[in-house]
């Protein structure tokens, strides 16, 4: 709860302080609020205490580790964002509180403990992207991923709005441990609302992570954005969704598992096959980026699926190793600054500047699952879970793991090869030092993450 | 059947019935007419229902201002025949089909459901302003005031959206 205030002061803050027309200082109180928001949220939790007593919220292990991973994300989206902010000095505060603000709700997303808290915080860490997506006004598409974002993503609110009323018309609560032990206690002779409510507020959940048949928005929404927000939205926005799917569904409908398992499990197959045959032929990079992250939903999805304690942990392990590599990549992507956001501007990045190369190689290769980076010890965890009770879901997996190296591998020689001599040499990028940190974080997490998430 | 039961009856049937005017008549501005009686039906519901402070808000701000910024927008869109987008038959069908699908299993579902013991009868004071103004600032303050971190949010991406971006002239 303090870290959640102290997070919205300091977005307050940052909004007033970007009057002074200094974007540092902006910049200042936005880390500061960040580094402080994590630390009183790792120690409220470690040492049980409480200044506010409240019903609603709950902090508990699974929200803190997600939390603080949610805050160290935004804090490098805003590190990145950083140089791109500070060209326009009269919005960087609007921009960084907005993201602050969309924080708030995703730590909410990932403590609540009734209804209510649920809907705000969705709303409150959807609103502000609905904004950000379109905050490159000079752009058209920008605009449109705005719209679309924002009218898919309303009628989607709708949805499972109608579908927290059905549970509430079945289970007579909208506190989810209420819901849990109506479910439990009614030993399969359930009101038929609650499967109705449970499939809405499925599909609303489904169209939220980006996950097929809900995810026609996707591409589009992350093509048109600023690298900054496509970033936030593949790091933060995501693992706020997920945190609350795998809260109301692992936990609370947990009783109801044998209904809405095998409807999942059919998503998440044509979510992976979906994903990776479109990658296949993209050629600008964001939009790669999209398709891969309906991908990477697919084997998250199998988290959900899959019954067992140590669910929510490859979850985070997963999102964890997945939200670096993005950002690492989205890093890269602000360097480069190529006009089209083509994926032939990474040609011979390798030659042009050595440690950028290095990291996106690194970044492509842990989306891919290649061995000593951590994206394959988050794909490890969640498939080795996996192949006990859905082998063919786990083969599934594999088969379209071997697709996506194709398509990552195919850009990973891009960055290695020279670039072609008739052509005018791309000058070497200037990396800002903060841009540096960045890559130089995402580099070691990417590296030496993997062995901590085993041990 | 009591006279409550016959009231609510009808007033259930002519709030579908109106709502149904509004996706039917071809007319927008119609449209946009039927969904205002609509809300007012609705609101007579929520004072069956002894929500009078919610059946007033709701006319308040539905029918009223929401209603209002719809017939602005319908005026300015400058709708006609020619402009309208045409939906292929096959677009029709697929909708069709698949609000259909979603109407048998809604109507399913209702049939076979276990209707829940009605809760204590509420006295007629439990909508009124003050008894909601209590549990607002009590058992639900901390709803209460994240919503109005919503409403932040919200503002500034209005202004951030709608603030015309300061040309620069050389």
């Amino acid at each position: 709860m303090v870290a959640l205030i102290v997070i919205f002061i300091s977005g307050l803050l940052s909004l007033f302080l970007a009057f002074a027309k200094k974007p540092w200082l902006v910049l200042l109180t936005a880390s500061a609020g960040l580094i402080a928001g994590g630390i009183s949220l790792f120690t409220q939790f470690y040492y049980q205490y409480d200044f506010i007593h409240y019903e609603g919220l709950k902090f508990d292990g699974f929200a803190v580790a997600f939390g603080l991973i949610a805050i160290l994300f935004t804090l490098l989206v805003v590190l990145t964002g950083y140089s791109s902010f500070k060209d326009k000095p009269q919005h960087t505060g609007d921009y960084i509180a907005l993201l602050l603000f969309s924080l708030t709700g995703a730590l909410c997303m990932l403590s609540f403990t009734d209804m209510f808290m649920f809907f705000l915080g969705l709303e409150i860490l959807s609103i502000p992207i609905y904004v950000m997506a379109g905050s490159n006004k000079d752009d058209v598409r920008s605009s449109e991923a705005s719209l679309k974002y924002f009218m898919t993503g309303a009628f989607a609110t709708g949805v499972l709005l109608f579908g927290i009323a059905w549970i509430y018309g079945g289970t007579a609560s909208f506190k989810l441990d209420e819901i849990t032990a109506f479910i439990y206690n009614a030993e399969g002779t359930h009101s038929s609302l609650i499967y109705i409510g449970l499939l809405m507020i499925l599909s609303a959940f489904l169209f939220k992570v980006g996950a097929a048949p809900f995810h026609f928005w996707s591409p589009d929404v992350y093509d048109g954005s600023p690298h900054i927000v496509t970033g936030f939205m593949a790091a933060v926005v995501k693992l706020g969704a997920f945190g609350a799917f795998m809260k109301i569904f692992s936990v609370t409908f947990a009783g109801l598992h044998d209904f809405w398992a095998p409807a999942l499990s059919v998503l998440a197959i044509l979510t992976m096959f979906v994903g990776n045959l479109s990658a296949l032929k993209q050629i600008r990079f964001k939009r790669l980026l999209a398709y891969s992250s309906i991908t990477h939903v697919g084997y998250a999805l199998l988290t959900i699926i899959v019954q067992s304690p140590d669910s929510a942990f490859n979850l985070w392990a997963y999102i964890f190793s997945y939200g670096f590599s993005t950002i690492g990549l989205i890093t890269v992507a602000i360097i480069i600054h190529d006009e089209e956001d083509r994926i032939e501007a990474f040609r011979g990045l390798v030659r042009r500047n050595p440690f950028t190369g290095f990291v996106a190689i690194l970044g492509l290769l842990s989306l891919a699952g290649v061995p000593p980076l951590m994206g394959f010890f988050g794909k490890f965890l969640v498939f080795s879970e996996a192949i006990t009770q859905y082998p063919w879901l786990v083969a599934i997996a594999i088969i379209n793991s071997g697709i996506g190296i194709f398509y990552y591998l195919r850009m990973v020689i891009l960055v290695l090869q020279k670039e072609d001599d008739d052509k005018p040499k791309t000058p070497r990028h200037k990396v800002p030092v903060l841009q540096m940190i960045v890559l130089a974080i995402c580099a070691l997490a990417l590296l030496f993450g993997g062995n901590m998430l085993i041990f | 059947m009591s006279s409550l039961e016959i009231i609510a009856t009808v007033l259930g049937g002519l709030t579908i019935g109106s709502a149904l005017m509004v996706v039917l008549s071809p007319h927008p501005v119609r449209s946009v007419l039927y969904l205002i009686l609509t809300f007012f039906l609705i609101s007579g519901n929520y004072i069956l229902m002894n929500a009078q402070f919610i059946a007033v808000v709701n006319i308040i701000v539905y029918a009223g201002a929401i209603m209002v910024l719809f017939l602005f927008v319908l005026m300015l869109l400058n709708l006609s025949k020619d402009n309208e987008p045409k939906s292929s038959i096959k677009m029709k069908i697929a909708a069709t089909f698949a609000g259909g699908a979603l109407l048998t299993v809604l109507i399913a579902a209702l049939k076979d459901s276990v209707i829940l013991p009605k809760t204590e009868m509420l006295e007629n004071q439990q909508g009124m302003v003050e008894n909601l103004g209590q549990l607002l600032f009590t058992k639900y303050v901390l709803p209460f005031e994240m919503s109005s971190i919503l409403f932040i949010a919200a503002m500034v991406g209005a202004v951030l959206l709608a603030k015309r971006e300061k040309q620069i002239i050389e």
